[in-house]
């Protein structure tokens, strides 16, 4: 009877069976979840932050699954409601006392994300900052590293880009807060030294709506181009609306910035008035990569893309990236210290392009692109036009 | 001897408020991963009832409370920037600046009622926003203090994670700090507020001058905000632009309102209800647990007139009532 | 000279939506001392009503604007019937409690329905550009809103001083027990009352947006704004309010272009200092 078919149809059923068991069969170094916990702002000033990273984790959840290394994934949420940074500090200590996660992850502001950082230091449990754009705060915080990017890191590209094409004077608007005024020397600076000047320069309440009496200033003196840092929300609507009812294309003046006042979840509402918009950014819905492209699908499908993917979605699914592969790294071990080795130096895909997280600073390296507003199969992108590569914080210390 | 007694019926300790302090220490030890939370709700009740003093006892609305409790937070931040981390006299600097604020503004508004009072405490609490906004040398601007890390407290408990020295430190700071408003509404000075707010008219022929009065009421009331402030400042180790927010004036109106107006107790059980339903609203729905506060106050207003003080306190006379009527 | 007239006209525009927005609280604050956080948030429903019949149904804009009156002053009548009646005689405080109660759930709804992405309308273009009138560049749309503005001013305060209806609004404002006592139903006068209101601010919500956009936190983001022109302008008094909401709304925009640097000091600053100088409102006596 055990003819050498049969016996090589049972080793096979047997490896079969071996196989399918084998992920529960033979433990990891530990199996209880791995334990994510996300803080960021899922109400007050900027909810679709918290829509974005939600959008972000569900599509990288959806292409590598929810165990890694034999391990579950669970994700605790958790709301601070804006830059509330005493309530980010209880979030994040709640999940670590409470919850008992080995990660943080989220901050939507640069306040909220020191907050974090401080419970992440003191737990030693690993922080992935989103969003939270100033520099050098990472410092003395060994246990947090970041995925989104540095105002230093995404304006100078666009400092030097401008007086090689024709824009000599500059106006710069800016929102009156920290992202906003940091935006406005790292411009300053890098425009005077490549020969620009600057004509003029204001800074708006935050959430100013009515722009008429500002850009009437800006015509007043007449430059080539108005340099733009303002949060996304109403504000750029309301300033690209009074740009194209004061018609300050007319007298030749364009407007430049950084990516942040067109990210892709506002482009349906400001609507054609920044067509033509100049910026200088990391992240584009539109970049062209076949990750990207499967990233969008996947967000999309969780989302129902609403809002549109932007850098924020793109930021949590890199920093969930990150985890994974660090985690795959130390065969499933969540023990802070061998995550942090794993972290340092790691470079990999992201929608984005090629990222690299710094092996000294633990900061972010990325190419930054600069795009132009355009409609792409009538839906309003930005679309990159030029590339400089692997761009690293200038002000990193 | 009539005065005598009234004063001690009115100052005798009632069931809420020994109900809410014994509830705090039990839950301290009961839930000792929760610590942080309950800290944070004992410094928002003190707060809260820094604003009851004003606005339940003297009659003052206002709108612009965090302004107090925004200074002493910055106070006590500033301090510990500069190289003073010895916390507790932190407080008491902090609270000297918010009380030095508060003497000022009580004087421009002393004589005012009504909507113009709601208005200009309202721009005053802008105004200061603004002002810490901009000064960016000294208060961070929007990125706000980080690493406002005091010494440990007596020099023997150091701040630690779970929030152990922060809860201890914080109570006894807080239950102090009750036991003196508990005097002041108590004591003669207590009886001439709620004179002022009941009839502002008749008072003066008591011969009491209610600008002093009121500005008193307004300075004390200014002094707990900001070491509400200074603690929060210490034990968050952050401070940042939200504690001077309209936002945080809105919510300690609300808390006092949900707790019951003129019962000290009831700021700090309003202030605890709001936080734990908002701490448990916003992680079982974190997008729209807003709607469900909003839904709370509504029906609290419709239904449960004097707030949850009063509300407890009709509870507990009715089924007096029922003994003494079934005996 | 020519920039002065532009900037003024743009602020004078402002003023004009603020009012809009602040008349009806002035009127109902006057008349039952209500003291109502919600009515920025009838102006967000009268925004988001003119925005879902553009964009979803593709009415033109200057039809959605009546429907944005008529139904936000209607809806907000239902609730004032059912809700804020019960608290006429209740302390401020409760209403203040209440209505910020209303504007918690309102934008957590307006967020749960229409997402929170800021919301846009394209205007026709008859009213889009700039006009340019003796070298000053005037925006259509904006001389539309002054427009719009000073025809409804005119009708309200004709309405206010010359009708009976008025008469007894001016009465009750000013005595509502004496009123009363002479056989006029004030709660039926103040139902009215509020209708115009809140239908004011649902139009005055609609009109803003080419200017101001919609999100879901706009019942808050103007509330401040609309507080302080109430109270600047003396609680019940229209053209106490138009003045504050002028004087406001010119003074944001020329001292926006001379003074930049200022920021948002300028507004505080100014309403601080005329309470002080005037509790009561501009118009009123000292």
């Amino acid at each position: 009877m055990a003819t050498p078919i049969a016996a090589s149809v049972r080793i096979a059923a047997l490896a079969a069976a071996a196989l399918l068991v084998a992920p529960t069969a033979t433990p990891a170094a530990d199996s209880t979840p791995i334990r994510i916990g996300v803080v960021t702002s899922f109400s007050g000033l900027t909810p679709n932050a918290g829509k974005e990273l939600d959008g972000g984790i569900a599509a990288f959840l959806k292409r590598y699954g929810d165990t890694w290394s034999g391990r579950k994934v669970e994700i605790i949420k958790r709301d601070d409601g804006g830059p509330n940074a005493e309530v980010a500090k209880r979030m994040a200590q709640e999940l670590v006392v409470q919850s008992n996660v080995d990660f943080l992850l989220g901050a939507a502001f640069t306040p909220t994300a020191i907050a974090i950082e401080s419970v992440s230091t003191q737990a030693k449990k690993p922080f992935f900052i989103v969003n939270g754009a100033t520099s050098n705060i990472m410092n003395n915080n060994p246990y947090t590293s970041r995925y989104g990017m540095t105002i230093a890191q995404i304006v100078q590209p666009m400092s030097k880009w401008a007086p090689q094409n024709g824009i000599k004077k500059a106006y710069i608007l800016v929102a009156d807060y920290a992202p906003g005024l940091e935006s406005a020397t790292q411009f300053k600076e890098g425009f005077t030294a490549a020969g620009g000047t600057i004509v003029g320069e204001v800074h708006v309440p935050m959430g100013n709506l009515d722009f008429s009496s500002y850009l009437q200033r800006v015509k007043d003196a007449k430059p080539d181009a108005l340099y733009v840092f303002v949060p996304t929300g109403q504000m750029p609507i309301a300033l690209m609306k009074g740009y194209a009812d004061q018609n300050l294309a007319k007298d030749g003046i364009k407007v430049i910035g950084t990516g942040d006042f067109v990210t892709e979840d506002a482009l349906n509402a400001e609507g054609d008035a920044v067509l033509g918009v100049v910026t200088s950014y990391h992240y584009s819905e539109a970049h062209p990569s076949k990750l990207n492209d499967e990233f969008v699908r996947d967000y999309t499908a969780a989302t129902g893309a609403n809002p549109r993917p932007n850098l924020m979605a793109a930021a949590a699914y890199d920093a969930m990236h990150a985890i994974y592969l660090a985690v795959q790294k130390t065969k499933g071990d969540t023990s802070p210290d061998k995550i942090m080795d794993a972290l340092k130096g790691l470079s990999y895909e992201s929608p984005r392009g090629p990222i690299t997280i710094d092996a000294s600073t633990r900061d972010i390296v990325q190419n930054i692109y600069l795009r132009r507003v355009e409609k792409k199969n009538g839906v309003l992108q930005n679309v990159e036009f030029q590339t400089v590569p692997m761009v690293k914080d200038p002000l990193e210390k | 001897m009539i005065a005598r007694g009234v004063f001690a019926r009115r100052s005798r300790w009632r069931w809420t408020e020994v109900t809410f302090w014994l509830a705090v220490v039990v839950s301290i030890i009961v839930f000792p991963t929760h610590l942080i939370l309950i800290t944070q709700l004992l410094i928002v009740g003190l707060f809260a009832a820094s604003f009851d003093l004003l606005v339940g006892y003297t009659g003052i609305a206002s709108l612009g409370h965090a302004a107090f409790f925004g200074i002493g937070a910055y106070a006590a931040g500033i301090l510990i920037h500069a190289g003073w981390t010895e916390p507790i006299s932190g407080l008491a600097v902090a609270g000297i600046a918010a009380g030095a604020f508060g003497l000022v503004v009580s004087a421009l508004v002393a004589q005012l009622t009504g909507p113009a009072l709601l208005m200009i405490t309202l721009g005053l609490n802008l105004l200061v926003f603004e002002a810490a906004h901009a000064a960016k040398w000294l208060t961070g601007g929007d990125d706000g203090l980080a690493g406002v890390v005091p010494s440990p407290v007596l020099g023997l408990f150091a701040f630690d994670l779970y929030g152990r020295t922060a809860v201890v430190y914080t109570l006894v700071v807080v239950a102090l700090c009750y036991l003196a408003l508990r005097r002041v509404v108590h004591s003669p000075f207590g009886l001439q507020l709620e004179g002022i707010r009941e009839n502002a008219r008749r008072v003066p022929a008591l011969g009491i001058s209610i600008r002093v009065r009121t500005m008193a009421a307004f300075t004390v009331s200014a002094v707990l905000a900001g070491i509400a402030g200074a603690l929060l400042a210490q034990v968050t180790q952050t401070v940042a632009l939200g504690v001077l927010g309209f936002d945080r004036s809105a919510a300690v109106l609300i808390m006092v309102m949900l707790g019951g107006l003129g019962t000290l107790i009831g700021g700090f059980i309003g202030a605890a209800v709001y936080t734990v339903a908002q701490d448990r609203l916003s992680s079982l729905s974190p997008v729209y647990w807003n709607f469900w506060i909003g839904l709370m106050l509504v029906l609290f207003v419709l239904f449960a007139r004097g707030g949850i003080v009063g509300a407890l306190d009709r509870l507990a006379a009715a089924w007096r009532k029922r003994r003494t009527d079934s005996s | 000279m020519i920039a002065f007239a532009t900037i003024a006209f743009a602020g004078l525009a402002f003023g004009v939506v603020l009012f809009l927005m602040a008349s009806g609280l002035s009127v109902t604050m006057g008349l039952m001392g209500f003291a109502n956080l919600a009515h920025a948030t009838f102006a967000m429903f009268g925004g988001y009503l003119a925005v879902t019949l553009m964009n979803a149904h593709g009415w033109p804009f200057l039809a959605t604007l009546p429907v944005a009156f008529v139904v936000t002053a209607a809806a907000a009548t239902v609730l004032e019937r059912l809700i804020f009646r019960r608290l006429y005689r209740s302390s401020q405080l409760e209403q203040v409690t209440l209505t910020i109660g209303l504007v918690f759930m309102a934008t957590a709804a307006a967020t749960y329905v229409f997402g929170s992405d800021p919301q846009a309308i394209s205007v026709p273009a008859w009213l889009s550009g700039d006009l340019v009138v003796g070298g000053a560049e005037i925006n259509r749309y904006r001389l539309f809103l002054v427009v719009v503005g000073a025809l409804l001013i005119v009708a309200l305060i004709l309405g206010i001083e010359r009708t009976t209806f008025g008469a007894k609004l001016r009465a009750a404002v000013d005595d509502r027990r004496a009123t009363a006592s002479c056989g006029i139903n004030v709660d039926r006068l103040f139902m009215t009352a509020f209708f115009l209101g809140s239908g004011l601010a649902g139009l005055g919500g609609a009109l803003s947006i080419p200017i101001l956009g919609l999100d879901p936190n706009f019942g808050l983001t103007f509330l401040a704004s609309i507080l302080i022109v109430v109270t600047l302008g003396g609680l019940g008094s229209l053209r106490g309010t138009l003045a504050a909401a002028l004087v406001l709304g010119i003074a944001d925009a020329v001292g926006k272009y001379y003074i930049p640097w200022a920021g948002a000091f300028i507004i505080y600053a100014v309403t601080v200092a005329l309470l002080l100088w005037r509790p009561k409102g501009l118009l009123a006596p000292r």
